[in-house]
Formats: C-alpha cells, sequence, structure tokens
C-alpha cells in the first residue's frame, strides 16, 4: 500500500510514546542481555508474534525445497484434485482450504506453498530495504542533530522537501527510473523511506546532546566519535527499534503497493502485492480463499512485527527505569 | 479518641493506610497515619522523599494517582468521612471545603487558557454566578495575592508569568472559594528563596484572613519552624512524630526528628559544626519490614526494635512518636553535638583566574525576516581568583549566571570576551586543548540520574576518563578503580552494577568518583547535593569535604542553598543577574554582609529554629529578578534595591574592599569600605 | 505574525526544492534526442529532430530550460506532454491532460481526512481516559489492525462484502465523472453520494490508525500533566476535565500531525484511486509514469507538494490560532 503509510505520523508517535514511557518492572539482576531478555519474555503477545515471524521466515527459506515438480507448485500433484484437473467440470485453478490443500489453492498453485514463496521476496526486500533505510536515516539524523546550526537547517530542508511529496509518487517514479529487479527495488524502497527516520533520529540526537553525561564526557577531553559511538547511539536504541520495525512494515507495504499496481517483480518472482492483485480478479466472483488467507498474513506479519517491537523497546527502557 | 474530639477538629484523619499497585507487587506508601488539624491551624508534614507525606495530602484532596488507593482507614473532614464517596459527592468538597497549591507553578497551570479564566472557573465550579461577577471575584483575588497590575495579568497566559507569579494567581485560584483548608505541597520548593519568602508571607496573610487551615507538605525544617503550629514527622510511610512546632524543636523525642535536624546546615552560628549524616538508605517499602522502619538507620536501636514495630503513643501536650528508646534533646542541644569547623586559612597560590569574564548568549532569531541581534547577559564582567585548595562558594539565585560560570570555566561554553587561565596548564602546548584540562578540572553535576550514561556499567563510567586519557589500562585500570570507589563509600560490588541500579545518592558518588579518576586540582560542583534528601545531603557534603582536607583539591561550589555554601565554602561568591556583587570569606560575608543583595538573601532563608525564625525581621525583597535580556543600568540590582539612588541607576558600581579579601560593588554598601581595587 | 511568515518562506522555500528535483531528476535518466524520437518516431530526420529539439527549447541548457520551465510553472502552465503528443501525434499540454483531475482528488481525500479526525479525536481520547483497560486494549488493536492491512486490501473486501453482497456502495466510480467540471463536482458527487462511500471508506481506513493512535499518545502526555490535576482539585467535573483541559492542548500537536499526514493520504489515495476506477491524480501519475511522460509526473509532483505545503501552512494557521504561546511569539522551535 502507500510506501510511507502515515510515516510521519508515527514518526512523531514514536517519539511521543519514548517519552512518555513511566516508571514499570524493575529488571533485577544480571547482564543487560539477560534483563533484557527477561522484560521481552514477560510479553506474551510478543513471543507469539516472534514465533510467528521465525516461522514465516524459516518457510519462506526451506518451504519449496520439499516438493517435488516446478519448485512453486508446491503441493504434491494430484490429478483428481480440483485445483489441478483442468479438464474437471467448473475448473479455475481455484479451491477453498481441503484436506490436501489447508488453505485452498489460485489458479492452480497451492496457497501456502504461493505464501511463503511469495514470502521470500516480500521479507527480503522488506528487510534489506529497511536496513537501507535505518542506516541512511540514523546517519543521516545524527549527523544532523549533532553538528546542529546551518548544516541541520540545510539538511532538515531536504528532508521536509522529501517529505512533502507522496512516498508513492517518488516510488514510483524512482521505479520507472532505476527498473523493476530485486535489487532496484530493496535500493529504491531503502532509499525513499528514510526521511520520517532521519527526522526522528535528528530529534533523538538533539536531546541526548544536551544530557549531562554528554557534557560529562566532553570535559573528560573525548572525541566526537567516541561521544557519537559510546553515548549517544546505545541510548537512541529504543527509539531506533521502534523506527526500525515500523520501517520494515512499510517497506513490506510499499512492496505491495507497487505490486497491485503491477509495478513490483516481474514473474517468475512475485510478492505479496502480486499475489494479491492475482487473486483480487476472482475474489469479486465470490472466491473468499484467494484474498483471506494473504490478507490474514499480511495483517499478521506487520502485527507482529509492531508487537515485537513495543517488546523490544520496553526491554531497552528497562535499564532506564528507576527503582 | 474520641468522638467529641473530632467534632472540634476539622480534618481528621484515622489509620490511614495507602496502597499502589506496581506491575509485580504491591507497596503501602502510607500505613496507620492519624492526626487531625484544627480550623485555623497550620500542621507541617516533613520527611523525606519517598516517606509518603505528599501521598497523604492527595488521599485527603482523593486524588491519589489512578494505581493508589486508601487500603485502610478513615478520613473525616467536618466529621464526614471522605473515604469511599462517590466522585460526585467529592466534587463539592475539593476547591470548596479543602482546596490544593501543588508544588511546581511551571505546570499546574492550563498552559492555553488565560489565567483569569482559570480563576473564574475554579469560582464558578461551585457558585451559579455570571461570568461578570465571577471575574470580578477573581480579579479581587489577584490583587489579594498581590499580583501586580491585575487587571493586565487577568488576561494573559500562565508563559507570560514568571514562577512566583503562577504560584501566586494558583493561590488565588485555591482561595477563590474561600475554603476551609488549605493542602499546600512543597508550594515553594521550586522557586528561589527571595521569591519563597514572598509566597509564604501572602499564604500567611491569608491564612489570617480567611481562618484557613493549612497542611503545609514541606522537606524544610526551616520553612516548619518559622510558619507551622504542630508538625507531623514522617519516615517510610508511617508518622514517626508530631507535637507542637515549639515543643518539637524544644524537646524531639524520636532519633529519626533528631538525625533530621542535625544533616541540615544552617546559616545561623558564627560556624558551622559538622553535619550528623544518617547513615543507609530508607526502607524498601515493596519489601515486608521486620521490627521499626528506621532501626537499620538509628544508633539507639536495640533488640526490642527488631522484634515489634512501635506504635505512636501520647505523651501528654499532644506531643506523640513513635520509638521504644526515646530521646529528649533540644534543637540546640543538636547543633552543639556537632563539631564546629574550624575556619581554614586560603592558600596563596592562584589555580584558576578569571579575567573579565562575559558570557552573552544570542537570542535565537525566529525566522529569516527577523534582524534584530539581542542578547541575553548571562555573566557579565567577572574578575576572580580560585586558589589551591580553597572552597569558593558561588550562591545566586536562578538566572544570576552561576551554572554559567561553571559551563565557562568547564569549556562548555565558550567565553564571549574575557579569559579563564589554568596556572597548572602548560603553556607550551597552546591552545590548551580539553584532554589536557581534564587532568586540572573536572566536574560534578546536580542531577545524578542525567549526568550518569544509562547504558554504561559502574566500572565503565569511572573508567571513561582514564580511557580517554589513555593513561591507566587492564587490571591496574581496574585497581585504581576500586580504589576510587573505596575514597567514594561505595561497596566494591557496585562496579558492575548500572546507575539505575543504585539509589541517587550512590549516582552522585559515582559522579564525583569520575572526576577524581585524573586526581584533578579542581572541581567544579554545580548544585551537586540540590537533589538529594537532606540525610542523603549530609552524607555527600561530609564526603566533599573530607576528600577536599585529604586530597587538598580545590572546589568551586555553584548552589542556591546559602545554608549548604555556608557549610562548605571558604570563600563566598555572590552573584546577581550576571554580575558578581559580592565575594569574600564565608564566615564575613554571612555575618556582616557587604551587599544589599546578599542581607536580602540571608533574611529570606528560612531559619530551623522557631524563636529565631518568628523574631526575624520582615524586610522582604520586593519584586523578580528582571529579565537579563536588557539588564538595568548601572547597578544591576537597583530595581529591587531598598538603598537605592539616582547614582546607582547612572553609574555602574565598582568594587570596594568592605573587609579583609572581602569586596563588594555597591556604591551604598552596608559595611565600611576602604579601598577601591580594581583587581579582585 | 512573524512565525507565520517565516513558515509561509519555509514553505515556498520547499516547493522550489521540489521543482528542482522534480525538473532534474528525470533528466538524468532521458536524453532530449530521445525524447524527440519518442515524440517524431524512430524514423524522424535528424533535421526534424533539431527542429523539435530548438521548438521545445531543449537544446538550451538544463539551467536556461529550468528558468523557462519555472516561469512557465507559475504562470500554471507545464508545458506538452511529450508521449500524448507521440500518440496523438499534435501537441498536447500537460494542462489538457491533467484537466480537472486534481480538483476531483482533491475531493476524494478531503472529505475522509476531516471525517478521519473526526472519528480519531473522541476514539483516541477515551482510549487515554481508560488506559490500560479492556477498552483500550480492544481499540489498540482495532487501530493495529487497520493501520497494518494494505489499503488494496481494504478496498477489495469493501468491494466485495459491502457493494457485491449487499448493494451498499459501488463497485467503480461512474466514468461521466470525468466530464463533470471542477465546480460542478461537488454537487454531483452530493447526487452520487452513494459510489463514493466505499473510496470514502478506505481512505479514511489508511488515515484513521495513525491519527487515532497519536491523539490517544497526545492524550495520555496531557493527562498526566500536573494542570489537569488542578482541574480536578478545584471540583471540576470529570467531563469538564477533559473537555476544557484535556481536549485542547492535547489536539495542538495533532493539528501539526494532520498537516504533516497529507503527503501519505494523497500517496494512499492513489491504491484507492486505482481499485475504484475513479479519474483522480493517482490513477493518472501511474499511467504517466509507466510510460515515462515526465512533463505530467513532474506538474502532479508539484501539485501534491504544494498540497501539503498548503495543508501544513493551514495546521500552522490553527496551531497559532489554538496555543497562545505560538500565536504570542514565544515560538514552539
Amino acid at each position: 500500500m502507500e510506501p510511507s503509510s502515515n510515516e510521519v505520523v508515527r514518526d512523531e508517535l514514536v517519539s511521543g510514546v519514548v517519552a512518555s514511557r513511566g516508571a514499570g518492572t524493575v529488571a533485577g539482576t544480571g547482564t543487560m542481555r539477560q534483563q533484557m531478555w527477561r522484560v521481552f519474555r514477560q510479553n506474551k503477545l510478543a513471543l507469539a508474534s516472534l514465533a510467528f515471524v521465525v516461522i514465516l521466515i524459516l518457510g519462506a527459506v526451506i518451504y519449496p525445497f520439499f516438493f517435488n515438480g516446478l519448485y512453486w507448485k508446491s503441493a504434491p500433484i494430484d490429478l483428481a484434485n480440483t485445483c489441478f484437473n483442468s479438464t474437471a467440470p467448473g475448473y479455475t485453478g481455484s479451491a477453498p482450504p481441503s484436506a490436501h490443500h489447508w488453505l485452498g489453492c489460485i489458479k492452480g498453485y497451492d496457497t501456502i506453498g504461493l505464501l511463503f514463496y511469495s514470502g521470500r521476496f516480500s521479507l527480503g526486500i522488506g528487510f534489506l530495504s529497511a536496513i537501507v533505510t535505518m542506516s541512511l536515516g540514523v546517519t543521516y539524523g545524527m549527523l544532523s542533530g549533532y553538528i546542529g546550526g546551518k548544516l541541520d537547517a540545510i539538511l532538515m530542508r531536504i528532508v521536509d522537501m522529501m517529505l512533502s511529496i507522496p512516498g508513492l509518487y517518488l516510488l514510483i517514479l524512482t521505479i520507472v527510473l532505476f527498473g523493476r529487479s530485486f535489487v532496484a527495488l530493496t535500493v529504491v524502497i531503502g532509499f525513499t523511506g528514510w526521511f520520517g527516520v532521519a527526522r526522528l533520529m535528528r530529534a533523538e540526537t538533539q536531546s541526548l546532546r544536551e544530557r549531562d553525561y554528554v557534557a560529562a564526557a566532553i570535559t573528560m577531553g573525548a572525541s566526537r566519535q567516541r561521544i557519537i559511538y559510546r553515548h549517544i547511539l546505545p541510548n537512541a536504541m529504543s527509539t531506533m527499534v521502534t523506527a526500525g520495525t515500523f520501517a520494515l512494515g512499510d517497506a513490506i507495504l510499499a512492496l505491495a503497493g507497487i505490486g497491485f499496481l503491477g509495478l513490483g517483480l516481474q514473474p517468475p518472482q512475485f510478492d505479496w502485492g502480486t499475489l494479491i492483485q492475482r487473486g483480487s480478479d476472482v475474489f469479486k466472483l465470490g472466491y473468499w480463499w484467494t484474498i483471506w488467507p494473504i490478507a490474514a498474513l499480511f495483517i499478521l506479519f506487520v502485527l507482529s512485527t509492531n508487537y515485537i517491537g513495543d517488546a523490544m523497546r520496553d526491554a531497552f527502557e528497562v535499564r532506564l527505569q528507576e527503582q | 479518641m474520641t468522638d467529641t474530639f473530632s467534632l472540634m477538629n476539622l480534618l481528621e484523619v484515622r489509620n490511614l493506610q495507602i496502597t499502589y499497585k506496581l506491575r509485580t507487587s504491591d507497596v503501602v506508601a502510607v500505613d496507620d497515619v492519624s492526626f487531625s488539624i484544627a480550623a485555623g491551624e497550620c500542621l507541617g508534614v516533613v520527611g523525606e522523599s519517598g516517606c509518603g507525606k505528599t501521598t497523604v495530602g492527595m488521599a485527603i484532596m482523593q486524588l491519589l494517582a489512578g494505581n493508589g488507593h486508601i487500603s485502610a482507614g478513615e478520613i473525616l473532614l467536618n466529621g464526614k468521612n471522605l473515604v469511599g464517596l462517590p466522585d460526585k459527592e467529592l466534587r463539592k468538597f475539593r476547591g470548596r471545603t479543602v482546596a490544593l497549591i501543588p508544588q511546581d507553578p511551571m505546570t499546574s497551570l492550563n498552559p492555553v487558557m488565560r489565567i483569569g479564566d482559570q480563576v473564574v472557573e475554579a469560582y464558578r465550579i461551585h457558585h451559579r454566578v455570571s461570568k461578570k461577577v465571577a471575574a470580578e471575584r477573581a480579579l479581587e483575588m489577584l490583587r489579594m495575592v498581590e499580583i501586580p497590575n491585575a487587571e493586565e495579568r487577568f488576561n494573559q497566559y500562565p508563559f507570560e508569568l514568571s514562577g512566583g507569579l503562577r504560584q501566586r494567581v494558583i493561590i488565588a485560584m485555591a482561595l477563590v472559594c474561600e475554603p476551609q483548608l488549605l493542602i499546600a505541597d512543597e508550594p515553594t520548593t521550586a522557586l528561589d528563596v527571595t521569591i519563597q519568602a514572598q509566597i509564604l508571607d501572602v499564604l500567611d496573610n491569608l491564612r489570617e484572613k480567611y481562618k484557613l487551615a493549612v497542611m503545609l507538605i514541606t522537606h524544610d525544617m526551616g520553612v516548619i519552624a518559622s510558619r507551622t503550629d504542630r508538625v507531623v514527622v514522617m519516615y517510610a510511610g508511617r508518622a514517626a512524630e508530631e507535637a507542637s512546632t515549639s515543643e518539637i524543636f524544644r524537646d524531639m523525642r524520636h532519633p529519626y526528628t533528631r538525625a533530621l535536624l542535625a544533616s541540615v546546615p544552617s546559616i545561623e552560628g558564627d560556624q558551622p559544626t559538622r553535619l550528623h549524616s544518617i547513615p543507609g538508605l530508607p526502607p524498601d517499602l515493596t519489601k515486608p519490614i521486620e521490627g521499626c522502619r528506621f532501626r537499620a538507620r538509628c544508633e539507639f536501636a536495640t533488640e526490642e526494635c527488631r522484634r515489634a514495630e512501635p506504635s505512636l503513643t501520647a505523651s501528654g501536650d499532644g506531643h506523640r512518636f513513635a520509638c521504644f528508646n526515646p530521646l529528649s534533646i533540644g534543637w540546640d542541644g543538636v547543633r552543639e553535638s556537632g563539631a564546629a569547623i574550624p575556619i581554614r586559612r586560603r592558600g596563596d597560590e592562584i589555580l584558576v583566574s578569571l579575567q573579565n569574564l562575559t558570557k552573552d548568549f544570542p537570542l535565537r532569531a525566529k525566522g529569516i525576516f527577523t534582524r534584530e541581534r539581542r542578547v541575553v547577559s548571562a555573566v557579565s564582567d567577572i574578575t576572580l581568583d580560585v586558589y589551591r585548595g580553597e572552597t569558593l562558594g558561588i550562591v545566586g539565585e536562578s538566572g544570576s549566571g552561576k551554572t554559567t560560570v561553571g559551563k565557562l570555566i568547564m569549556g562548555l561554553e565558550k567565553p564571549t570576551s574575557g579569559s579563564i587561565s589554568f596556572t597548572d596548564a602548560d603553556p607550551s602546548h597552546a591552545p590548551v586543548t580539553q584532554l589536557a584540562l581534564a587532568k586540572i578540572r573536572q566536574m560534578i553535576f546536580q542531577d545524578p540520574y542525567a549526568s550518569l550514561n544509562p547504558r554504561k556499567r559502574i566500572v565503565d563510567l569511572i573508567g571513561e576518563p582514564l580511557d580517554i586519557q589513555g593513561t591507566l589500562k587492564g587490571p591496574e585500570q581496574t585497581r585504581r578503580i576500586g580504589e576510587l570507589l573505596d575514597e567514594v563509600g561505595l561497596p566494591q560490588e557496585s562496579l558492575y552494577r548500572y546507575p539505575h541500579e543504585l539509589s541517587g545518592g550512590q549516582r552522585q558518588r559515582v559522579g564525583l568518583a569520575r572526576a577524581m579518576a585524573l586526581q584533578p586540582a579542581i572541581i567544579i560542583a554545580d548544585e551537586p547535593v540540590s537533589s538529594l534528601d537532606v540525610s542523603i545531603q549530609a552524607q555527600m557534603l561530609n564526603l566533599l569535604s573530607d576528600l577536599r582536607d585529604e586530597k587538598g583539591l580545590s572546589y568551586l561550589f555553584i548552589s542556591h542553598d546559602l545554608a549548604v555554601v555556608r557549610y562548605i565554602a571558604d570563600r563566598i561568591g555572590v552573584m546577581y543577574l550576571g554580575k558578581l556583587v559580592e565575594i569574600g570569606p564565608a564566615h564575613q560575608v554571612f555575618t556582616q554582609p557587604a551587599h544589599h543583595y546578599t542581607r536580602a538573601l540571608l533574611d529570606a532563608v528560612p531559619v530551623a529554629n522557631p524563636d529565631a525564625a518568628r523574631g526575624r525581621s520582615g524586610s522582604r525583597l520586593g519584586g523578580e529578578i528582571p529579565s537579563a535580556i536588557d539588564p538595568p543600568s548601572g547597578c544591576r540590582f537597583r530595581t529591587r534595591c531598598p538603598a537605592a539612588t539616582e547614582e546607582c541607576t547612572a553609574v555602574e558600581p565598582t568594587y570596594a574592599e568592605a573587609g579583609d579579601n572581602h569586596l563588594v560593588a555597591c556604591h551604598h554598601p552596608l559595611r565600611a569600605t576602604v579601598a577601591i581595587r580594581a583587581k579582585v | 505574525m512573524r512565525y507565520l511568515l517565516s513558515r509561509l518562506a519555509q514553505g515556498v522555500l520547499t516547493l522550489f526544492g521540489v521543482s528542482l528535483l522534480t525538473f532534474f531528476l528525470p533528466k538524468f535518466f532521458q536524453a532530449p534526442t530521445g525524447l524527440a524520437v519518442q515524440v517524431l518516431g524512430q524514423r524522424a530526420t535528424p533535421h526534424a529532430i533539431l527542429g523539435f529539439l530548438h521548438e521545445y527549447g531543449l537544446d538550451r541548457s538544463l539551467p536556461v530550460q529550468y528558468w523557462h520551465w519555472l516561469v512557465a510553472a507559475l504562470h500554471g502552465n507545464f508545458g506538452i506532454s511529450y508521449q500524448a503528443t507521440a500518440t496523438q501525434g499534435t501537441p498536447v499540454t500537460v494542462n489538457q491532460l491533467i484537466g480537472s483531475n486534481v480538483w476531483r482528488s482533491i475531493w476524494l481525500t478531503f472529505v475522509p481526512t476531516i471525517l478521519s479526525v473526526l472519528i480519531a479525536i473522541p476514539i483516541g481520547l477515551t482510549q487515554a481516559v481508560r488506559r490500560n483497560r479492556p477498552y483500550d486494549h480492544v481499540m489498540t488493536t482495532v487501530v493495529y489492525v487497520v493501520y497494518s492491512t494494505p489499503a488494496v486490501l481494504v478496498c477489495l473486501l469493501l468491494v466485495y462484502y459491502f457493494a457485491i453482497q449487499i448493494h451498499v456502495g459501488t463497485v467503480s466510480i461512474d466514468a461521466l465523472a470525468v466530464q463533470i467540471s471542477p465546480s460542478a463536482f461537488p454537487m454531483w458527487a452530493l447526487h452520487h453520494l452513494r459510489q463514493f462511500i466505499l473510496p470514502f471508506v478506505g481512505i479514511i481506513a489508511l488515515s484513521v490508525g495513525g491519527l487515532t493512535r497519536f491523539m490517544r499518545g497526545s492524550a495520555l502526555d496531557t493527562l498526566v500533566q500536573d494542570h489537569v490535576r488542578t482541574a480536578r482539585a478545584k471540583g471540576a467535573s470529570p467531563t469538564r476535565v477533559l473537555f476544557k483541559h484535556v481536549l485542547r492542548p492535547s489536539l495542538i500537536p495533532m493539528l501539526t500531525i494532520i498537516g504533516l499526514s497529507i503527503p501519505s493520504i494523497i500517496g494512499g489515495a492513489l491504491i484507492v484511486e486505482s481499485v475504484f476506477n475513479y479519474p483522480g491524480m493517482g490513477i493518472l501519475a501511474v499511467r504517466a509514469t509507466t510510460v515515462g511522460d515526465f512533463t505530467v509526473v513532474m506538474a502532479l509532483t508539484i501539485y501534491t507538494a504544494g498540497l501539503t505545503v498548503i495543508g501544513n501552512y493551514l495546521a500552522d494557521i490553527f496551531t497559532a490560532i489554538a496555543d497562545p504561546r505560538v500565536r504570542l511569539g514565544k515560538g514552539r522551535n
């Protein structure tokens, strides 16, 4: 859908949420990682989400190898089954869920297989472009926020400018210019999505820069790199985690949007957006199983990343909480 | 307690217990607290943070935070129990019978509503009158709390008012319905000492006028001594002692009361005496407490104190205390118990020299159409020397520029003009870098929460200056960090802890250890004890002075608290609106101030001595500190000075000698001055 | 006033930057001769190509071209669409092509955005008041789901379950919509409101989630502030506290957010337009982009950026009205 779906809204939101966090549980003792894991574990929803995402990733990597025939015809070939028997009366290639095909078939292919196969591309592009987004946004925002002054003013005007163009417009424009391969899409989605992150990180850096512990480091003669790497970056982690989960969700939604518009990957590669587009025409005929599995997957995935992000942020924040 | 007794009292709190629900456990924040307030009486509730004093106040208002509730007890207001009443009933009391003055005037007013309307609203909630009538009443109230130009202020927004004026607005709002009881929760803690005195005076006058009962919640024994009739001392959720104010200062029975008073530095007397500090920390209320809750920190604890929790018992005259081994000691006895601190001779070697130091902050231009270049004059033409081994205290109210002086010396701000030179700095390595100066000067900060990176362990925090300098590495570094922990009195186990696992006082010790790691010649301490409770503050002050004597350290000790500066400093500089108005030996400045401002500051400090406090003259410094954007011409203090003349408007006073090493910048000093010198 | 002037200057600067970007970015990918070939065909003579380049000023240096384009654009003239010119044989201007699509897009996005805000405010506020109670948890999940569902899916589900199954709304917008003039369009739309129900719901769905979450956060921030306790201490009723002391301070940051979320709403509207076959900017943008008709893309980008700048500026004005700290010169930044 929209690449930067309400991007600004929740960038502001993220900082608001982080800022308004009150004191919660006290972590007790142990190493930093143990404490964080203990907090994360308390959030059962996040644990379930983590399991779901892990299954999805594993499935995307492994599933296609398990089946014979064409690698994306993932179900065992069963000619009597309505999914494949094109001579059967009323053949459409689509079938509701059955014992053989738990989520049914779409255009002759098992839905689970399709979901996992397309997941390879959706998740792959999603994760990689989120990494691009985060590295660009964090670097740019920190630079702008830490150095400040004229440079900051110029850098932020550029971000304002980019944020005034709808992300999806920018995306389709750049896709036309750069192409539609896996790599091109990753780069393009990554490069068009980082402006909000930059703005957020700039605000975070500006606030961290004024902390007393940074002043203390300056008086000790600490170098700029030391201050950024040892004092600002670690304390911006919880903000970055939240921004990162949103970046991932947004990238996958963006990919789906352009996939639906027919600007996504080209066969035989396809992503969740393409799948929605394929299913959409027969869905209108009442074939609910062509859309619902992908819709459910989508919603569950984005929800999961959000819940994981929330729990991770809690885990990072816990050490800041007073006893 | 009989019912006839309760009929006499406006407010009667019986066996109050308040529980907060936390995510994992319940905390009984207030346990079995009983007291009463008679009509027109001022009851002080005193204690350190976390003792439950604010919680009791909020419980009476029935405005506890969402996770807190009254789990037992009664709150009788005019004989009617407020506990368990539906909100609709309670609303009739709030604002009308009981009113609240919250702690922080900066955040307690609605930022988008005119102040007049906020007072009007308070009146109209309880009175069915037209807006016009209510507005007249509100204006009357604003005048009553002595807000200058009340008509004009009526239509202003909170952000256009200073903290002192906002607190006046809040008082007007609280009293507009003429309530019977006022709950004042640290009403002046956020304000400067001269403003605090003004606000407390306003409250006193109105209390008399309306026969108002006041519950004054505070941590400041000085405020208690000068303003209250009776006092309840709270410790860890329980009342430790209750008595009339004069009685408690004359004959305190609970060891905690004594310890609390003994740990407060005073501006009285010729010479400060060593503070008694209470060891340890208040108990963790999330865990069960065996026996007396003060036992662990009490020097008189016996086996009996372990077995049972003492209950509040009366000993005539309504003096009640909860202790098995009560003392009987007066305020004078408390003070005499501490050893007098000898006056130290200052050395002759100059360590840091400030020459005509000036700092202007440009006002941020808003947008591209602004061309005016206005500046805030934060520090103006300050010349002074800090000698090796001495402690120079800098006092002043907020906006005086004292913090900026500290930052300038630390290199955290660049001076607009003037210079700072360090005797120890190697002149062959000009320009001198932060890295090099770090070995000469270090800093400790006010906020123990903000000054330590929350994601680093104590070992890394204290080791950071050593890492940066690259002087000590590996096991040698760890050994040095261990030594430092010993020096500041932290257990070795804290080495691998994170700051959030330590208390505020412990964190401040970490800050001190970090500052001492490089063995600097001078430590700039900017309000290092202001955020600590008095008992912890005393520990820290004693630690600072012991280290100084041991290591021959110099301190530049910046504070708004005159008593604290008096306690630690050898020399004192008084700042007002960016200017150094007086500087001299501590005992001289305190006993014979030469500048009218210094005198006014000293007069405004509440003294923890009911006799002295009530006997003091009412000469109050009026008005508020002017804006530093366009400071007054001539003497910057002239707008508030009782002795100001035309000369003060026209000519800026130069320094005159008012005694041995004692300089004052005033045309009409309080002491005879001798010679006029250019240099301090 | 100074605050608003400087904001205005910032907006103009932003638009200028956007124009630079949209002008120069495609130039790096499309040589002028390529354009000429695109319009005149593969068999065009070098002479004809040179003539074409000269006619449209493409033989001049890029800064000069940009200057001419900028001056024309300021007069509302965005040049010709090379692609349409090529297919139709006669010069077709960008303005002809865009026609009233921009106005139709504004209509499509404006009304549901207002509705979104009107839905988000009470939900966010009540959630904040009942923080961590079942109502809050349920609404948070609902908001999460709405937020994380792609607009495409929302629209498809709406079409099937409403338009097809129970005949609420229509599957697509009447093709006649193209012929209605911008001034007559709102009336026409009112008469054909049934067609707009589902597209409106689609746009609400894509914007309401973020706004609700923000409103909840903003209200939570206000609720814990001391002045709310002061109001309660006065004896104010919960309703009074909520409306007089919580709502207004929480709305001030909301205004900025509404302004800032305009680009993402316009972007999302693209999907809604393509599902319902609505003749707006989005459909045009996709079509122009896919065939490489960059002059049209440039014009559309400028239009959307312009809408954003105007939206942000309106938000600034409302903020100045609502927040005395901004209005009376103590600007918040």
